[in-house]
């Protein structure tokens, strides 16, 4: 439980008071500061969870709370580091690597004050609660300006003690009449920083009106990813962790389908000069992401191998490393070039031009966006079907990629206007198409790493050679992972007849309207 | 959850001593530590200041749902907890060879824990028995601490002779030298040759000293009020060598 102190009940007064409820021991008051962790995305938030960094001392102590009631679910002593995996093991390693992935913790917020540690004793000097008093808060969220907080009195249980925390309690809130805090302190600060603490999410959230002309509906939506793509943009020059610019790429492809598939709903100087800056964009940014996947995914390279030639592996993994870093380097400058600069002014500035006051629109941007969505889903469904359909076990590799191109454009189409349609229909058609992307995706990222290995292996004369014994255990590596496409190459025929079986396209009947 | 257990056939060697004060370390560390005082005389629960008692005895524990969880007490420190000693344990015996597999019975009774605690240190009763066989099923370390003197390096091998006889591959048996004394040249000698015959015994010993005879006057693990004495440092070294051995 966590009280506020009133400004008339000085901690020592409730010192004195608490005497007078039961025997105390209390430790001196001792500077002390907490810092508060989550990652980017928010996803221990999202689980009502935060990471605290408590220091008194100078020795540092982690702790993972519940955001309600603020009970502990796992702990550690040391400071936080970059990665939830560079943890000391154990159950808070375990827990955090579940939740945050390759996702890098980020400090949201510190307070620093004076905190007084008190334990409740029994009659035998025997703790049976503790008690922590912050006092003198003043504290900051991300870089804004330090605030006063009120002051702070954490209890803790004892395990086997309910009965007298029970009391305990009782008499803080009847006897001293304090308030139970209302929110966690970083809620706070984040409020007075003038920001929501869940108020990043990779996943946009389109909402429109049947009847909104459909011109502008696009524009909202390319206004929505322009936002994800700027919030992900200094995470990705400085490669904080792979998810940025993974985060930063999404949002580029979706821009690119919206500029594409709904290119009639736009004006025609407006595709002509942004889509090839934003093609351009998504090549520069593949290097680093291929990369980035190689590394993401080299643990399962490795289970792949035998123990032996799995440690072979290891000279593999610092290549794959060196020229991350140098991709990296060079996406970082692409992205602080004029070009790149340019292309995101020009693209805000368009994007927050008032309806009317820009060049031409064409008559179809004026259609209500449910009939407009209706006939682009249509069309681009009806390429999904036919792309499919004409696939057998002989098609050659480039089929398949193509047909996983098609699917990601009906995916994002899906996505910006889902809020035009029933939920109970529209998620099942969503989900389904994932479990075929799925097939797709993992066929294709197959091809792309078999062909990268194979590249590393006959590395240019410009490089060092790698290791005989790695070049073997890349061989086989190849070799198990060809052996792997095979099998997904042999699932895609039964993936996609349950894509497109009937429920589905009775679904999309009552969806879209027409056979589509 | 990492279990590891005191153990000795031998009592008066250091067993409670070195529970009580490596899961203190544990705790301290940061890691959800449980210390299972499984010795009906309940020396672990005395210096933690618990009483000595569940509700229902050793039967209630091994019987009902959640018998464990309802009867942990947490201590005067953060994270670490207690399951109190009872007098009915020395009956534990007896309710274990009622079960149709003690040991697997015994294991599936501390499962639950694991949700809770990152360490489980059993402090066991000296002897042989039901309970120590259930125990060394459970336990992924033992801890043996031997007085170096030639009776417990008879003791240490009754150990190894049962490990065999039983076949418990899985379990890693660590033997350390407790309450020695270098002063004496019985001491000196052993722990000079015990190692080159047992490589796995650890290298930290701890050195007999009048700091932790003081742990039942004050009723305190040791480091919590003689944090820098010589006992004191060898627990703690003596902790870093056996999470090497865990990670290993
Ligand atoms: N290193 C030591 N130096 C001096 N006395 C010790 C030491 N370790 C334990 N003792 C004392 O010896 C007695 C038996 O120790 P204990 O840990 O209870 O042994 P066990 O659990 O094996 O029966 C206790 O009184 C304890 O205080
Ligand atoms: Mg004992």
């Amino acid at each position: 439980m966590e009280y506020l102190l009133s400004e008339k009940l000085s901690p020592a007064s409730l010192l004195d008071s608490l005497r007078g409820f039961a025997p105390c021991k209390a430790e001196h008051p001792r500077e002390g500061r907490l810092r508060f962790f989550d990652s980017f995305d928010r996803r221990l938030f999202r689980q009502g969870l935060i990471l605290e960094e408590e220091t008194q001392d100078g020795s540092p102590f982690l702790q993972l709370r519940r955001l309600g009631t603020g009970s502990v679910l796992g702990s550690a002593s040391g400071r936080v580091p970059d990665f939830a995996e560079d943890l000391p093991p154990g159950g808070l390693r375990d827990t955090l690597t579940d939740i945050l992935e390759n996702r890098r913790f980020f400090p949201l917020a510190e307070v620093r004050g004076l905190f007084q540690r008190v334990s409740l004793l029994d009659d035998q000097e025997k703790t049976v609660a503790r008690l922590t008093v912050l006092d003198r808060l003043v504290g900051a969220a991300e870089e804004g300006s330090d605030w006063r907080l009120p002051s702070r009195l954490r209890s803790e249980p004892v395990r086997g003690y309910d009965r007298e925390l029970r009391k305990l309690d009782r008499f803080l809130r009847n006897g001293l009449g304090l308030e139970t805090a209302p929110e966690h302190p970083w809620h706070s600060l984040m409020g007075g920083a003038g920001c929501s603490p869940g108020d990043y999410s990779a996943k946009p959230d389109f909402r429109f009106t049947p009847a909104q002309p459909a011109g502008e509906a696009v524009r909202a939506i390319l206004a929505q990813l322009l936002d994800t793509l700027e919030r992900n943009l200094e995470g990705t020059i400085r490669d904080l962790d792979s998810e940025f610019l993974h985060d930063f790429r999404v949002a580029i492809r979706r821009t690119r389908a919206a500029l594409g598939q709904l290119k009639d709903l736009l004006p025609t100087t407006v595709t002509a000069r942004f889509r090839p800056e934003f093609a351009w964009l998504g090549t520069i940014t593949t290097p680093v992401r291929d990369l980035d996947v190689h590394l993401l995914g080299f643990d399962g390279y490795r289970n792949l191998l035998p123990p032996e030639p799995s440690v072979d592996l290891a000279p593999l993994r610092e290549r794959l490393l060196v020229h991350q870093r140098r991709a990296q380097r060079q996406l970082a400058e692409e992205l602080a070039s004029p070009r790149f600069r340019k292309l995101l002014a020009d693209w805000r500035a368009w994007l927050a031009t008032p309806p009317g006051a820009d060049s031409p629109w064409p008559e179809s941007a004026a259609l209500p966006v449910a009939k407009a969505a209706n006939a682009h889903i249509r069309r681009i469904l009806r390429r999904v079907l036919r792309e499919g359909a004409a696939i057998d076990d002989g098609s050659p590799p480039a089929d398949l990629h193509e047909l996983r191109k098609t699917c990601k454009k009906l995916r994002y189409l899906l996505e910006f206007f889902q809020s035009l349609y029933p939920r109970d229909k529209i998620s099942p058609l969503i989900k389904a198409l994932k479990e075929l992307q799925e097939n797709l995706g993992e066929f294709q990222d197959l091809e792309v790493h078999a062909q990268a290995l194979r590249a590393f292996g006959m590395m240019p004369e410009a490089e060092p050679p790698l290791p005989p014994e790695t070049l073997l255990a890349i061989g086989q590596l190849s070799e198990r992972l060809r052996q792997r496409q095979r099998q997904v190459r042999a699932e895609f025929a039964v993936r996609f007849a349950a894509f497109a079986a009937s429920e589905n396209l009775r679904l999309v009947h009552d969806l879209f309207g027409r056979k589509p | 959850m990492k279990i590891l257990a005191t153990y000795n056939i031998k009592g008066g060697v250091g067993k409670t001593a070195a529970a009580v004060n490596l899961a203190y370390l544990a705790a301290r560390d940061g890691a959800r530590t449980l210390v299972w005082d499984l010795d009906p005389q309940g020396a672990a629960t005395f210096y933690f200041r618990i009483k000595p008692k569940v509700k229902g005895g050793g039967e209630k524990l091994l019987g009902g749902k959640n018998g464990l969880e309802s009867a942990i007490k947490g201590t005067d420190y953060p994270r670490l907890d207690l399951l109190p000693a009872d007098f009915s344990y020395r009956h534990l015996d007896i309710l274990l060879d009622g079960e149709k597999k003690p040991t697997k019975r015994f294991k599936k009774l501390l499962a639950p824990l694991a949700a809770s605690y990152d360490y489980l240190f059993l402090d066991c009763p000296p002897s042989i028995s039901l309970v120590s066989e259930a125990v060394f099923g459970a336990a992924e370390i033992l801890l043996v601490p031997i007085i170096p003197t030639p009776l417990s390096l008879r003791t240490l091998e009754q150990i190894y002779a049962f490990e065999q006889d039983e076949g418990l591959n899985d379990l890693k048996i660590l033997p350390f030298f407790s309450m020695v004394d270098r002063r004496k040249s019985l001491h000196r000698e052993i722990v000079e040759s015990l190692p080159q015959q047992r490589p796995e015994v650890l290298e930290t010993e701890i050195p007999y000293a009048s700091e932790v005879e003081q742990m039942g006057i004050r009723r305190l693990p040791l480091a919590a009020y003689s944090p820098h004495s010589r006992a004191a440092l060898a627990f703690a070294e003596l902790w870093r060598e056996i999470q090497d051995q865990l990670g290993a």
